[in-house]
Formats: C-alpha cells, sequence, structure tokens
C-alpha cells in the first residue's frame, strides 16, 4: 500500500501558501503522469492536454480559494483528471465526435527492439479490449502506483467496487496477453 | 498460453505497463504551451498571496483619512487614482493589467509607486518591491510570447525594483540583512525556475542574465556579510561585481543588435545596466543625483507624450 511519503507533506504544505516554486514543482511532478492517463483514456492527445490544462488549472484555482487537496495530491489530480473525461464522455455521446485514436500512430515510426516493440503493441491492444472504468483501474494501479483506496477516491467508488473491476480486468487481460494462471 | 501465478501476473503487468510509460516515442509531449499557461497562474496567485501578507503587515497609514477608511489597500489607491485622474475609478482597476505597450500602463506603474509610498514598514516594502519585480517579469514573458519587443524601460524597471529590494535589505538592520538577502535570492531563483520551458531567444536570456547577475551579488554579500553592509552604507564603487554585470550587459545588447539588425535603440533609451550606478542613486552617493533616492531617470521611456499621466518621482 501507498503511504504518503513526506515529500508530499511537504509539497502541500508550500503549495497551499502559494509557493510559486512548489506550484512549479507540483507541475513537473505529476503532469506527465496525468498526461499519459488522460491520453491512453482518451486516445488523442491534443484533448488529452486540455484535460492536464484544466485539471492543473483547477488545482491552482482551488489553491487560491484556500482549498485544494489536503492529504494525497496525487489523487486529488487524477480524480479531477478523471471527471474532466467523465464529463468528456458524457458530452461526447451527446455530441457524436470521432476520436482519433493516435496512441499507436504515435510510435509506430519510432524505432526501438524490435522484441520491445511487439511486448508494447500487445499490452496496449490487451488494454483496447478493456471497457473505460477497467482500463482506468488498471492505469492507476499498475502504471501510476495508486492503491484500491486512492483510486476508489479518484473515480468515486467503493473499494469493493474497484477491487471487482480489477479482477476483471486482470482476467481479460491475461486471456489476451495468453497468460494461465494457477487458480 | 504462459503458465503463471496471479501475484506474478500483477508483476508482469506492472513491468508491462512500466515499459509503455518508459518507452521513448510511446507517449507524445505533454505541449510547453499548457506548462507556460500553468506556470504563469501559479505565478500570478503567488504574487496574490505576497500583496494579502503585505497588507496584513502594513500598520500605518500616512494619511489620516486613509487611517480612517480602513478600506484593502488596492481599493485605496484606486480612489486616490480615480481623483487624480479627475474620472472614475475604473480607469485606474482597468490599467491593472495593462502591458507595457499598453496606453494604460503608466497609470499601473503610477499605482504601485502610490502602493509603495503608503507602505511604512521596510520589509513590507521589501516585499512590494520584489512583487513589482516579479510582475515586470511576467509583462516581458506575456509580450515575448505575443511576439512583441518589450520597450527597454520594462527591463530598466526590473533592475531598479531588484535593487531597491536590496538596498531595503540593507536598511533593515545588520542583523536582518542575511535573511532578507536570502528571501531575495530565493524569489528570485522562483522566478528563474518559472523561466524554465518559456523559450530561449535574446528577450528572455537578456532577462535570465539580469536575474543571475543579481543572484550572484546576493551570493557575494552573504559570503561576506559585514563588507556588504559596510559597503551599502557607504555606496558600492568600483565592486568589481558591478563592473562585471556591466561587461556582459554590454555583450548581451550586441548579441541582440546582431540577432535584431536595424532595431537600433534610439540613445536617449539606451539604460545604464551598471548596478553601480543604481545603487549610488538609490543611496545617494554619486554626487550629482539632485534627487537621492529617485529612480526617475529609468521610467524616462513611459513617458510617452500620449495623454496618459507620466510616472514622476521613484520609490524611496
Amino acid at each position: 500500500m501507498r503511504t504518503m511519503q513526506p515529500n508530499d507533506i511537504e509539497l502541500l504544505k508550500s503549495a497551499q501558501q502559494s509557493d510559486a516554486g512548489t506550484l512549479a514543482r507540483i507541475y513537473e511532478e505529476y503532469s506527465p503522469a496525468v498526461f499519459r492517463y488522460a491520453f491512453r483514456l482518451l486516445g488523442s492527445s491534443q484533448i488529452a492536454e486540455d484535460c492536464v490544462a484544466d485539471s492543473f488549472l483547477g488545482f491552482l484555482t482551488a489553491v487560491e480559494m484556500g482549498k485544494g487537496p489536503q492529504e494525497n495530491l496525487k489523487a486529488y489530480l487524477f480524480r479531477s483528471a478523471h471527471n474532466w473525461i467523465v464529463d468528456f464522455y458524457r458530452k461526447k455521446s451527446h455530441l457524436d465526435i470521432d476520436l482519433d485514436d493516435d496512441f499507436i500512430d504515435s510510435f509506430v515510426n519510432v524505432e526501438f527492439e524490435a522484441e520491445n516493440r511487439i511486448r508494447v503493441i500487445e499490452t496496449i491492444k490487451a488494454l483496447d479490449q478493456l471497457t473505460i472504468e477497467q482500463k482506468e483501474v488498471v492505469l492507476l494501479r499498475y502504471s501510476e502506483g495508486l492503491d484500491n483506496k486512492e483510486i476508489a477516491k479518484v473515480i468515486h467508488k467503493t473499494q469493493g467496487a474497484v477491487k471487482a473491476l480489477l479482477h476483471r480486468a486482470t482476467t481479460s487481460l491475461q486471456k489476451d496477453l495468453e497468460y494461465e494462471t494457477n487458480k | 498460453m504462459k503458465r503463471i501465478s496471479d501475484q506474478s501476473f500483477e508483476r508482469e503487468l506492472e513491468k508491462r505497463l512500466q515499459e509503455l510509460s518508459s518507452t521513448e516515442g510511446v507517449y507524445p509531449l505533454l505541449s510547453t504551451e499548457v506548462r507556460n499557461k500553468y506556470l504563469r497562474k501559479a505565478n500570478m496567485i503567488s504574487r496574490h498571496s505576497v500583496s494579502k501578507l503585505t497588507v496584513s503587515r502594513h500598520k500605518e497609514w500616512n494619511f489620516p483619512i486613509l487611517k480612517e477608511l480602513k478600506m484593502g489597500t488596492l481599493a485605496t489607491i484606486m480612489i486616490i487614482l480615480g481623483l487624480m485622474l479627475g474620472g472614475t475609478t475604473a480607469t485606474a482597476y482597468a490599467a491593472q493589467d495593462a502591458l507595457p505597450t499598453d496606453t494604460l500602463y503608466p497609470v499601473k506603474l503610477l499605482t504601485e509607486d502610490i502602493q509603495f509610498d503608503l507602505t511604512g514598514n521596510t520589509a513590507a516594502k521589501l516585499e512590494l518591491a520584489l512583487e513589482f519585480a516579479e510582475t515586470r517579469i511576467s509583462e516581458i514573458i506575456q509580450l515575448k510570447e505575443e511576439g512583441l519587443m518589450p520597450p527597454e524601460g520594462v527591463y530598466a524597471e526590473l533592475e531598479n525594483q531588484i535593487q531597491q529590494a536590496i538596498l531595503l535589505s540593507t536598511q533593515m538592520g545588520e542583523s536582518n540583512l542575511e535573511p532578507a538577502l536570502l528571501q531575495i535570492r530565493d524569489r528570485i531563483q522562483d522566478q528563474l525556475k518559472l523561466m524554465d520551458g518559456t523559450g530561449d531567444g535574446s528577450i528572455l536570456l537578456r532577462t535570465r542574465t539580469l536575474l543571475q547577475e543579481r543572484v550572484q551579488l546576493i551570493e557575494t554579500g552573504l559570503g561576506n556579510l559585514n563588507g556588504f553592509y559596510f559597503e551599502a552604507q557607504n555606496g558600492w564603487e568600483n565592486t568589481p561585481l558591478m563592473n562585471q554585470g556591466e561587461t556582459q550587459q554590454n555583450q548581451i545588447q550586441n548579441q541582440n543588435q546582431e540577432q535584431n539588425p536595424g532595431n537600433n535603440q534610439s540613445p536617449t533609451t539606451v539604460i545604464d545596466y551598471t548596478a553601480t550606478s543604481e545603487i549610488q542613486n538609490m543611496n545617494g552617493t554619486s554626487g550629482g543625483n539632485e534627487n537621492p533616492g529617485s529612480g526617475t531617470s529609468t521610467k524616462t521611456p513611459y513617458q510617452n507624450g500620449s495623454g496618459t499621466p507620466t510616472v514622476s518621482g521613484g520609490k524611496k
């Protein structure tokens, strides 16, 4: 289980005092992870950038108003991004926007070891078989290192629901990645 | 099918997702535009936060009537400016977002001057000088992002505000000199950090160099507090660091000339970048300054005859 690092406590303390250097550090530290998460769920770098911009600017507005995260900065930022994504998909269903999945396009031409390339493509394809919610919990758990309690906060669900989602997701991934587990 | 335990599969999944994150080219890079937008807002709220502290520290109004009014500093200033300008306070408020190329910019500087003059406490004045310096940096970055060349006066103002802060640090008593210098150094370093990723080019290079020189000067002071304090009281003539700053500045100006052929600056707008002369002016030790404590000469670029009030008198 991930516990709050002293680093986070210091960051939050100075952030609440609107220290410019700390606010800059928070962006440097967390924006790449939030961007990866948003990009993987939205499938477009442009839309993912809008999500990151709104999430981080929203965080600054909260700090300015003396609100903002009290204990878990990382979970707070992912939660903001999650809310943005949920809202986006809600609107999308009305507007019927076509998303260009540029995720695979973005690295098709990149040179890296053949074996690594096969594994990466395999993983992405397996992830794409998951529902948005399953994909979210898998990314938060195994890519960003959040525990079930933190994930529950991010996606507004109970820890039991998170556990169930993770179970269904890993079962699907095992099948697609051709693993057989010992039950 | 590969046979594996549940725990091992979790580890395998973790490994695969780490590979995705760490493999170059899999994820696109987040654009610097988002970062710049965030840092601008961070800088702005940080400055506002300093303003609030300054107001709460403020103990004494110079004008008895204002003491009675018990209003926020800015609101009070807006009323004074409104009266001075013979109109409403709306103009004065509108000026607060003005950039150096805007007509209302002199009103913004005038607002700052009044705010500075109304502040009695040296520590609060120092905070204000730093806040105004940060505003100048933010203006330079904004102009650069809009593709505009910042007027010479903005750099002079920036330099003036930092010198003002350094000078004020020496007026807070010998025992307070070190924390005050550290405060100034940290704030300048924060600005340098915020400028990372805002791009390169002569405009930002010049700003960075100016800030780095000031950090260097402060570091020198921190290394020899007694000497720094003594020199502050007796003038900073022939300080090697200041002369070095002059040389670096000349190099940057030469570089600007090369990068912007045809962009010749009028001799009247060329600012004397030797920090020595400005500190001497502030100290009144140069002998030739009739108005010691004034930074008037640095503000002439804004006296543009555009019908807007010109700025007179420096921050004392």
